[in-house]
This record gives C-alpha cells, structure tokens and sequence, in this order.
C-alpha cells in the first residue's frame, strides 16, 4: 500500500518537469520583451554619450578647437588678446568697431528705477 | 492744503505729509512773513514804512529789511535796462491805479500823465548809514517784487515737499513726495477756466504777468497795470500772459513783467541771455511758445 502510494506521487512530479505550451509560449514572449527592451535602451542611452565620444574621437581640427576654448571663459573680446595674436576682423561698409566701455554705458544708464505711483501736486498759475 | 489772505490775494500753502498742528504753525509762520512784509512795503496802507517814506521830504533812515529791498530792486533794474522800475509808482497812481482792486472797476478820477517821471537811478542808497533819498515828487512801489520776495521768505523755512503760491507768485520744494513732482497748469488768459498746458516742475519758483486781472477805466480808456517806462503808459505788448520759471519766486515776478513788457521778440533775447529762466508766451491768440528748459506734461 505505502509503495503504491509513493509510486504516484513520483509519476506527478516527472509529469510536472516538462513545459506546457502555455508556459512555452510565455517564456517566448519574455525572452523576446527582454531583448527588445535591451535593444531600445543601448539605441536611446548611446546618442547621448556620442557627442563626447565625439568631441575625444572627432577630427583633429576640431579636437583642438575644444581644447583651446574649453579651459576659459566662453567669449573672449578682442582687446583681451596679446595684440599679436588679435585676429584680422573684416568688417562690413558701415559698422566699427568698439571698445568694451561704449559698450556697457547704456547699459549702465538703464538701470531700473521705480515709477512714482502718486499723482503730482497740481497748481494753477494766475497772473500776480 | 491751507489757505490765507494777504496782499489783497489768498496765499496757499501745501505741505503734504505733515501733521495738522505743524501745518497750522506753518501757516501761523507763513501769515506773519506776509504781515511784516504788507506793514513795511504796503503802498495802499499808510502806516506802511513804504508810505511814510514816501511822504518825506529829505533822506529817510530805513529799516534794514526796507533797504536790502532796494539794494535787489536797484540790481533788477540794471538787469532789465529799467523796464523793472519801482518809481512807477508816482505812474501808476497818476494812470488812477490809486487804491488796491480787481478788474471792471470804473476809477473816477480825472486821467492826467504824471509830470515828470523819474527813474529809480534817481535815488541814492546809502548803505553807511541805512538811509534813502529820492528825488522830490517821486514814489517808490515794490509791487510783485515784494510779493515774490515774501514767498521766498517763508519757502526758506519749509521743508520738502512743499508749495508756497501768493496770487501767481509761487515756489515749490523738492520734487514731490515720492519724485513725482509737482504739475503746474498754465492759465489761458482769455479763459481762465482753461489750462493751455501743464509743465512738471521741482525746486522751482514761478510767476506769471498778465493785464487780463487788474484792468480799469479811466473816461473811456481802458488801463491796466502794468506800465511801460519807456512810454509811461499801460503797454500795447503783443503777448497776452508770461509765465517765468527761476530759482526765486522774486526774480520770477519781475522777470515775468519784464518779459510781458518787451514783447515775444524780446523776451526770446532775454530768456536767451539768462541761462537759468525759462518762459511760457501766450500771445494774443491763445498759442504759445516756449522759452528755456522745461518739461511739458501735456498740452
């Protein structure tokens, strides 16, 4: 009685092992899900490593342009150079050129300044 | 805003954001400047010192205030190459402009020119011994001079902000209370209903001279006071209003009579010379032209 017994019990687990074609087809579709997610993320993570990827790897003009430039500040006026290394500038008929003092004055002349919100004291004028 | 009578005019005085017990001693302070001014230069009063000096015969020992009076009023008449001239006076009493009034009234008395008309070059100013001469016959009136030089007065004892106006004599202090400044309406001569235009001032003093306020008859003549020297006459000017600007309601009183009395070709000459007057000129037809530095509000 007891060998029967246990004899069925053993029949059910190897019955068990085996996939069913339900489970079959989920282990599919999550092996495929998975990749899928795999591929989407490296495609959308890689752009934005690539311009530094970019800047390390790109031409050699341009490497060096970035690494001029990075270090300082990003703009750098003209009368900041050493006078010879001042780039020719070709300027168009009608413009010229000024210096850093021209140009912050108005600027400085524009500060703002609160408008009185009362109304001015009226007087009539009358012959004396 | 508190208001008061002197000078046969309502003086106003404004001083924005002050309690009503330091207005009140302002104005207190204020009337008594006038009072003192109207006992010692009231021409219609003859109790004045400007009337008893008048009333002499030889030199006369003055008070200090009545002298320096005249020290300026002698600096105003070199200024204005005469036009300002407080002898017209003896002219004006004569053209029966011989009591203090308004427009419209009928004078009684006979028009007659006076006899001989005598420039306040005239007079000898004694600064030693505090004393006045002026040749026989000849009276001395101060006018508006005086009304402006009282305004000056008590503008010196106020803060800003604050407004001082005695009958077009005017002085404001600061700019406002916030910097907004003060707005003054120029009056239409011929309507004194209408403003022809506003101008924004600060720390400025005004007045404005018209005839359009004391005119009378004399017989069928029309007369007005403010009298020519040059023609010893009301005068014929083409403008119908002046309203001068300057650093003192004083220069500004008689600067504005000056002005009115040389006409709009004139007066541009003048205003062109001091570089520290400006000037509204309202001629006859209601337009007007600007002189000097200003700030028009709206027109």
């Amino acid at each position: 009685m007891t060998t029967r017994a246990v004899m069925t019990i053993d029949r059910r687990r190897r019955a068990n092992d085996g996939l069913s074609a339900t489970e079959s087809r989920l282990a599919v579709i999550t092996a495929l899900a998975t990749s899928y997610l795999v591929a989407w993320a490296w495609l959308v993570v890689r752009p934005l490593g690539a311009a530094d990827a970019d800047v390390a790897v790109g031409t050699p003009d341009r490497a060096h342009h970035a690494s001029a430039v990075a270090p300082r500040s990003p703009a750098v006026c003209c009368d900041q150079l050493p006078p010879a290394d001042r780039p020719a500038l070709t300027i168009p008929e009608g413009f010229r050129l000024a210096t850093r003092e021209a140009t912050t004055e108005p600027l400085v002349a524009l500060e703002p300044r609160r408008a009185p919100a009362r109304r001015p004291m009226r007087i009539r004028t009358r012959s004396s | 805003m508190t208001s008061f009578r002197a000078m046969d005019t309502d003086v106003i005085l404004r001083a924005p954001g002050r309690g009503a017990i330091e207005v009140a001693a302002l104005v207190r302070g204020a009337a008594l400047a006038f009072e003192d001014a109207e006992r010692r230069f009231s021409r219609f009063d003859p109790t004045s010192e400007l009337a008893s000096f008048n009333r002499a015969r030889s030199s006369v020992r003055v008070t200090r205030p009545f002298f320096d009076a005249l020290v300026d009023a002698r600096a105003y008449v070199e200024l204005t190459g005469g036009l300002f001239d407080p002898c017209i006076g003896s002219t004006l009493a004569a053209l029966g402009y011989d009591r203090s009034f308004g427009t419209g009234l009928d004078v009684a008395s006979r028009p007659h020119r006076p006899a001989d008309v005598a420039s306040f070059s005239d007079v000898v100013l004694d600064p030693e011994t505090v004393t006045v001469t002026r040749p026989e016959g000849v009276t001395i009136d101060l006018g508006g001079m005086v009304k402006g030089r009282t305004v000056d007065r008590v503008a010196r004892t106020l803060a800003a902000p604050a407004a001082i106006v005695a009958g077009g004599d005017g002085s404001v202090l600061g700019d406002g209370v916030e910097g907004e400044g003060y707005l003054l309406d120029i009056e239409d001569p011929r309507d004194p209903a209408r403003v022809l235009l506003s101008l924004r001032i600060s720390d400025r003093a005004f007045a404005t001279s018209s005839p359009n306020r004391r005119r009378w008859r004399v017989g069928r003549e029309e007369r007005h006071h403010l009298v020519d020297p040059r023609t010893v006459l009301s005068s014929a000017s083409d403008l119908a209003q002046v309203t001068v600007l300057a650093q003192s309601a004083e220069r500004a009183d008689v600067f504005a009579k000056t002005l009115y009395l040389l006409g709009e070709r004139g007066a541009a000459a003048f205003v062109a010379r001091h570089r520290d007057l400006a000037a509204v000129l309202v001629r006859m037809d209601g337009t007007t032209r600007l002189l000097g530095e200003m700030e028009v509000v709206d027109a």
